[in-house]
């Protein structure tokens, strides 16, 4: 059940996650006592993995399965209620109100929507600029200047791109400047949360293979997030599943997918449309032939 | 990398990155200048401000230049607008008084900007006790009457109309705070903020460089407007007497004087309260103004995009068939432009070989277009002479990636085009009936009964604030006419029917009570309640999890065999396509590119671009180490290619493919798709 007990050896992990368990205050209490105590809801229970150094881990489960959840708790925007993260051996949950700007240089995040994770009234330079000047060695000026255009470049915009508000870019290059703004400071980690989600599929493998590539060449490691199973797939060497807050099965992406283990991974996989209507038919009919557990009560349960 | 995305060469112009604001400031004056009644506020407090900073220059005469003899003169000669109780130049005054109007607007709403912009800046981003103490503390504060205050201050600091300008300062000031709060909560959610928190900026920047900028435009607005009330405020202070001292001219002390005169002179009090009210007015409308240039860039969007499906979320009202709705889709042309239209393109009217092949058609869409006026270049069109059939009982699939036309096309065949789009030509046959040209009120019969339709957010199309009884019952006992009794008994069939459990139970529940999945299996039952002939499915799944998504399709699927109904599956999702579909049609850039069965479509797909989006389109059982990508990006409607649409991102394309429109012939639109089969075929990619 759990992804620690598959820990693959070799060197210490880069990140890793042990028992990490997240709330979220659903409102406050009417009545009872006392007058206003913190009504909670469980978004994360239980959930530990590891991702090395130069690896991609991917994280799949329905909506309110927690995957958003355990990403912002490794970026320290949410407070885990208990458990541990540990980044290059460092423990990250002991640090108090202000996060250090190590950790923030290290950990750097991509989202889902591409237009609302740039700043509406700042032109794309700008924006890159500004990420460039959180680094350790901030260059002056100019140099923000040219290293911004170098980021841009890297990802596939160019020069004139710049210039542009973000909204006058389409959604695949708006998620290029997004990604250009988490490389400004050499991050070890980048987050992907449901990073390619919004895009159409024709440019969706555009930044997958961006993504993919600058891995390669910069060792970054990644923990990409995502519904979608088939890119997950695509890009992960290892993969944890979660249901309601639970991690049901992790391990390398080949078997997670090829046999999994977990009746949940199962109905997943079983659930996902593959682009052949011959397959598609086979699989609808084993799907609904086999005895799965009723969803719609799952379902229910956690909405 | 070989992202084929257009990498310029380095040595782009170097010009300033840090122009955001000079470059935004250019395009909200730009907005600006193209309104002429803000201009007139301008100029008009241009003229104000003149007065303002160099009386001296525009007052004809000393305003306190006694002339006893002149007394209550009227206007004209010597004094252009009279004298007044001491015979001093009304004119000359009414240029004075403008300076202590102007200077104590001023000096109120700046105080305001630099205490209430903060501290809304501090509580919002902040929040926990820091808020919830300040707004409590704020709400004792705006409890106290703005005059009593002035009063107290008054009476602490002395007379004088700085000290009881202090007063409105304050009121100002809690306003600006509780806007700027309002804002910050709101942009604190958006994932820019997040992304600036995660790279590690300082709170101060936060707030003043990526927040403020965000929230600033209604607080422009504001303050413009409060410039208005601080200067009624100052007149009615010093009509009072507490405002201004001797030697100091002030519209409100010149209103309390002439009050005594009036008998006497009649026109007396008439310049200073024309000056106050016409003041008011212009800092008000300047802020209506500045609220229009100022609106955020790129949000609108255009009506034909993603944003522009607002009346999508409305469409159960439209279909319950309530007045008061906003018009509807505009009439289509008359017919002799469509008949025109169609000989333009008659290549496009050999329909026979891709209809629905010996089935009867229930549906038959003809050269459809459908337009959005854009400014002054005339009409845009989005979708471009569309024509296709769907036969009994069969699952049509549209497919296409977003910015296509495929959702116009299915809004235009339901009557929904969004105003001020229109249907710019073709025919829409349901059943025999034409539907172009139906009024709003037609339409509404043939929404519900007819053509049921089901959108990609569920809980978009249900009304929040009625138990889904309602929206299931409406439709029933409108075009039905059942009982009360009976419309509820059926409806808590139709949530059986579509595997809503405890059904009867849940009639009474709200659409917030639903989970996503249930919430789409409601819509689909608030779609089917009449047996529609045709449903039209936009993006039915899109927005629910896979476990879920295959369970709705399940429903549709069972629906379709139980019903005999049609049912246009509209998607970006080729897994979708393959799941469901029978027939598909492939669009691009406002066309079908190409029409073929579902085994056809993916076995041997003919178009380039058809083949792409296959390629493109991830499937879980084949991890490869690369994705498949189409290079570039769909053009938006105003930047369609001549000749071939894809042709710019085709790797097959050729000369001859730029040069003039390609027809659809035999269901497809491709100039090579003879070559493209060969070299496909033949396991040759480009």
């Amino acid at each position: 059940m759990n992804g620690v007990a598959l820990a693959n050896q070799g060197p210490a992990p880069l990140l890793r996650v042990d028992r990490l368990h997240v709330d979220y205050e659903v409102g406050r209490a009417i009545g009872g006592w006392p007058p206003g105590r913190r009504r909670t809801r469980v978004a994360v229970r239980d959930v530990s993995f590891e991702i090395a150094s130069g690896e991609t881990f991917g994280l799949v489960g329905e909506s309110g399965s927690g995957k958003s959840t355990t990403g912002r708790a490794i970026l320290r925007l949410v407070t885990p209620a208990a458990g541990a993260i540990a980044f290059d051996g460092r423990e990250i949950t002991t640090l108090g109100k202000n996060t250090p700007m190590w950790y923030r240089r290290a950990v750097q995040v991509v989202f889902q929507d591409p237009l609302a994770s740039l700043n509406p009234r700042h032109l794309v330079g700008n924006i890159v600029e500004q990420a460039v000047g959180q680094r350790s060695d901030a260059p002056g000026r100019a140099g923000r200047r040219r290293r911004a255009r170098e980021l841009l470049d890297q990802v596939g915009l160019a020069g004139r791109h710049a210039e542009r508000f973000p909204y006058e870019l389409s959604g695949g290059q708006q998620q290029r400047v997004a990604i250009a703004r988490a490389l400004a400071v050499d991050p070890r980690l980048i987050i992907c949360d449901e990073a390619v989600s919004a895009l159409d599929v024709s440019t969706q493998g555009q930044i997958v293979n961006l993504l993919g590539d600058l891995q390669r060449e910069l060792g970054l490691s990644l923990l990409f997030i995502s519904h979608d199973l088939a890119v997950v797939r695509h890009l992960s060497h290892r993969v944890g599943v979660l249901r309601l807050g639970e991690l049901v099965e992790s391990g390398p992406a080949d078997q997670v997918y090829n046999e999994p283990r977990h009746p949940y991974t199962r109905s997943l996989l079983d659930s996902v449309l593959v682009p052949d209507p011959v397959a598609q038919r086979e699989r609808r009919l084993a799907r609904r032939t086999r005895a799965v557990p009723r969803l719609d009560d799952l379902e229910e349960e956690h909405d | 990398m070989t992202d084929p995305v257009a990498v310029a060469p380095g040595g782009a112009p170097a010009a300033a990155a840090d122009r955001a604001g000079s470059r935004q400031w250019r395009m909200v004056l730009g907005r600006l200048a193209r309104q002429p009644v803000t201009l007139c506020c301008l100029l008009y407090l241009a003229v104000v401000g003149l007065a303002a900073v160099a009386p001296g220059w525009l007052a004809p005469h000393d305003p306190w230049e006694v002339d006893l003899p002149n007394r209550l003169a009227g206007p004209g000669g010597e004094h252009w607008l009279g004298t007044d109780e001491l015979g001093r130049d009304q004119f000359s005054r009414l240029v004075f008084g403008a300076q202590v109007a102007i200077r104590a607007s001023f000096q109120s709403v700046t105080l305001a900007l630099l205490v209430g912009i903060p501290v809304g800046l501090f509580i919002g981003y902040l929040g926990g006790w820091w808020d919830r103490v300040t707004m409590r503390l704020i709400d004792i504060v705006a409890a106290i009457p703005t005059l009593l205050f002035a009063f107290a201050i008054i009476a602490l600091l002395g007379r004088g109309l700085t000290n009881a300008m202090l007063a409105i300062s304050m009121v100002f000031a809690i306003n600006f705070a509780r806007i700027t709060r309002g804002g910050v909560l709101v942009e604190r959610e958006q994932p820019y903020v997040d992304a600036g928190r995660v790279l590690g900026l300082s709170r101060r920047r936060m707030m003043f460089g990526q927040i403020l900028p965000n929230v600033a435009a209604p607080l422009v607005v504001q303050a413009s407007i409060f410039l208005g009330i601080a200067l009624l405020f100052e007149a009615m202070l010093s009509f009072l007497g507490l405002g201004v001292q001797t030697g100091q001219v002030s519209w409100g002390q010149m209103l309390d004087d002439a009050r005594v005169f009036s008998a006497e002179q009649p026109l007396l009090p008439v310049f200073p309260g024309v000056a106050i009210t016409l003041t008011v007015l212009m800092f008000n409308l300047l802020g209506d103004g500045l609220r229009d240039a100022l609106g955020r860039q790129g949000s609108a969007g255009p009506p034909w995009g993603r944003d522009g499906r607002g009346s999508r979320t409305r469409w159960w009202r439209r279909g319950a068939g309530r007045s008061g709705e906003p018009a509807g889709p505009s009439e289509p042309d008359d017919d002799g432009d469509q008949a025109g239209r169609a000989q333009a393109e008659p290549a496009d009217q050999r329909v026979g070989a891709w209809t629905t092949g010996g089935v009867r058609s229930l549906l038959e869409v003809r050269d459809l277009r459908v337009a959005f006026p854009a400014g002054s270049q005339g009409l845009m069109t989005v979708v471009d002479g569309v024509s296709f059939d769907i036969g009994d009982g069969e699952i049509f699939g549209l497919v296409g990636e977003s910015g296509c036309g495929k959702t116009q096309t299915s809004l235009a065949i339901a009557g929904l085009v969004p105003v001020p789009g229109q249907i710019s030509g073709g025919t829409v046959r349901l059943a025999g009936r034409e539907l172009t040209g139906l009024s709003d009120r037609e339409m509404e019969t043939v929404r519900g009964p007819d053509v049921g339709m089901i959108f990609q957010d569920p809980l978009a199309a249900l009304s929040p604030v009625h138990p889904v009884r309602r929206q299931l019952t409406e439709p029933l006992r409108r075009h039905l006419g059942l009982s009360r009794a009976a419309a509820a008994d059926r409806a808590a069939e139709l949530l059986d029917l579509v595997g809503v459990p405890d059904a009867r139970r849940r009639l009474d529940d709200y659409p917030f009570q639903f989970s996503g999945g249930m919430a789409q299996r409601v819509v689909i039952a608030t779609a089917l309640a009449c047996e529609p002939k045709l449903l039209i499915a936009d993006e039915p799944t899109t927005a629910l999890d896979v476990t879920i998504q295959s369970q709705v399709l399940d429903v549709l699927l069972d629906l379709r065999d139980r019903f005999e109904m049609s049912i246009m599956m509209i998607t970006h999702d080729l897994g979708v396509v393959a799941d469901v579909c029978d027939r598909v049609a492939v669009m691009y850039a406002g066309q079908i590119v190409e029409t073929a069965p579902v085994e056809q479509l993916f076995t041997t797909p003919r178009h380039p671009y058809t083949a792409d989006l296959l390629r493109a389109t991830p499937h879980p059982d084949q991890p490869g180490d690369r994705l498949p990508s189409i290079p570039g990006t769909v053009p938006s409607p105003d930047s369609w290619p001549a000749g071939c649409r894809f042709q710019p991102r085709c790797s097959y394309a050729v000369e001859a493919c730029g040069e003039q429109a390609v027809p659809l012939v035999d269901g497809i639109r491709c100039l090579r798709h003879q070559d493209v089969a060969d070299m496909l075929s033949a396991g040759v990619y480009r």
